[in-house]
């Protein structure tokens, strides 16, 4: 449904076909961020649907020209908020899993057989297993840069840091992923 | 590692970024909606219940409001009229005055005693005098200046507690299809005991007027006859009793 927002403000008073319309749409244009983040699509649905509630009841106070920047703000924030509550838990519970995974990383790149399709899968698990290690604020900046394709000066400005404060955030969250991806590329080279 | 191979594995980390971000799968979000409408549904009923919350915390506040105003030591409320007011089981209570025994039972608007009942009546004297006897005895009465037309002067009696000290003084006024204005007249002297006037709630309408710079107030019973009071500056309580149109009997009490 294009621009569904526009339906956001009026939301209480609509019919209920056009409200799951608006609601689908809404679902699908945040699912991969808050996704990105949380890796788990049970907590994805929980968070879209609390941020959902929330922008209905502030939406009222925004411009609809605007209202799309905002919604994406306030899906981040809330999955953040929800991360920095959970990160510890997270942490340990994910550690097995990389290891495991990196076994599998090594194998599947030392078998000519492997098809390409199959080690680029096992390289995303890898990739979002490590994403998913590190604290939400660097998530956060390693998925506005490069996803979003902001500029450091954006990244900035949406997380509320300083400029040089986001570069180093950024610049150790590409080294940690780095430092793991170089032992796939040192393999696979 | 070089500046080359550094750039290189960066675009690397960007395209592997972008594909895992890509190939993640929306899934169909029917059972989301479904919760979702749950919650809807839950989000309007508690709306709906606190909007009614709201409405009776308003009623709540504004009969506080109104209770404290009516019911408190009411200068405050209600010295812009100049009259004091207190609504007590479903009865107005007009003080002219304030006491400390505002709660007495008897009213000042105690009612004239019946026309039939000659010399003393509770210890009260009672004689019928002509107008010039009454100012002579009475000099704190007032005769009004402009009555009606076609009205005309009747008679005056007058009430004494003792053989020098008179209580209250009736004058009467009758219009020329027998209708009759009475002007009770009383001196008030020392500490009175609360100078009211009642009116239950549901018998009629009050309203405060002006006789020549006094508060006064008139009660328009639903029906029956209009009465007027004030008191006067040198603390004379004046009481009209007529049913006649209220701009008349206003102007009547304006003469006095």
């Amino acid at each position: 449904m294009k621009e569904w927002y526009f339906f956001l403000p009026q939301f209480d008073e609509l019919n209920q076909e056009v409200q799951q319309l608006v609601y689908r749409s809404y679902y699908t244009f945040v699912y991969k961020d808050i996704y990105f983040l949380v890796k788990d699509h049970l907590i994805t649905e929980d968070l879209i649907q609390e941020s959902f509630f929330k922008i209905l009841s502030a939406v009222h106070k925004h411009e609809v020209s605007r209202i799309l920047p905002w919604i994406k703000q306030v899906v981040r924030n809330q999955t953040v908020d929800y991360l920095r509550k959970i990160h510890k838990d997270r942490h340990l519970t994910y550690l097995d899993n990389v290891n495991n995974m990196m076994s599998v990383l090594e194998t599947a790149t030392g078998t000519a057989e492997v098809e390409h399709h199959v080690e680029n899968k096992i390289r995303d698990e890898l990739l979002h297993d490590m994403i998913a290690r590190m604290k939400p604020e660097y998530r956060l900046v390693l998925m506005l840069y490069y996803i979003e394709g902001m500029t450091i000066q954006e990244v900035a400005e949406q997380v509320r840091l300083s400029k040089p404060a986001v570069s180093q955030k950024l610049k150790r969250a590409r080294q940690k992923l780095l430092e793991q991806f170089q032992r796939k590329w040192d393999v696979h080279d | 590692m070089s500046m080359i191979e550094e750039g290189r594995k960066h675009d690397e980390l960007r395209k592997a970024m972008d594909e895992l971000y890509d190939r993640i799968e929306i899934p169909d979000s029917t059972e989301s909606w479904k919760r979702v409408q749950v919650m809807l549904i839950k989000r309007k009923r508690r709306r709906r219940w606190i909007r009614r919350l709201g409405y009776a915390a308003a009623i709540f506040a504004c009969s506080l409001i109104l209770s404290l105003g009516l019911n408190m030591n009411t200068q405050g409320v209600y010295s812009f009229a100049g009259l004091f007011k207190n609504v007590r089981d479903s009865v107005v209570e007009i003080f002219h005055e304030r006491s400390e025994a505002t709660n007495a039972p008897d009213a000042a608007l105690t009612p004239p005693p019946d026309d039939g009942q000659p010399g003393t009546n509770n210890g009260f004297m009672i004689s019928e005098v002509s107008l010039e006897e009454a100012l002579e005895q009475a000099p704190f009465i007032r005769v009004p200046s402009s009555p009606p037309d076609q009205w005309s002067f009747r008679r005056v009696r007058m009430f004494q507690t003792t053989d020098t000290e008179v209580g209250r003084v009736f004058l009467e006024y009758s219009g020329p299809n027998g209708e009759m204005i009475s002007i009770e007249q009383r001196l008030i002297t020392g500490e009175s005991d609360g100078l009211k006037t009642e009116m239950p709630l549901d018998s009629g309408e009050y309203k405060d007027v002006n006789i020549n710079g006094n508060t006064g107030i008139l009660l328009r019973p639903t029906s029956g006859s209009l009465h007027l009071e004030w008191l006067t500056e040198d603390r004379v309580l004046i009481h009209l009793f007529a049913n006649i149109p209220e701009e008349d009997l206003i102007a009547f009490a304006r003469s006095m």
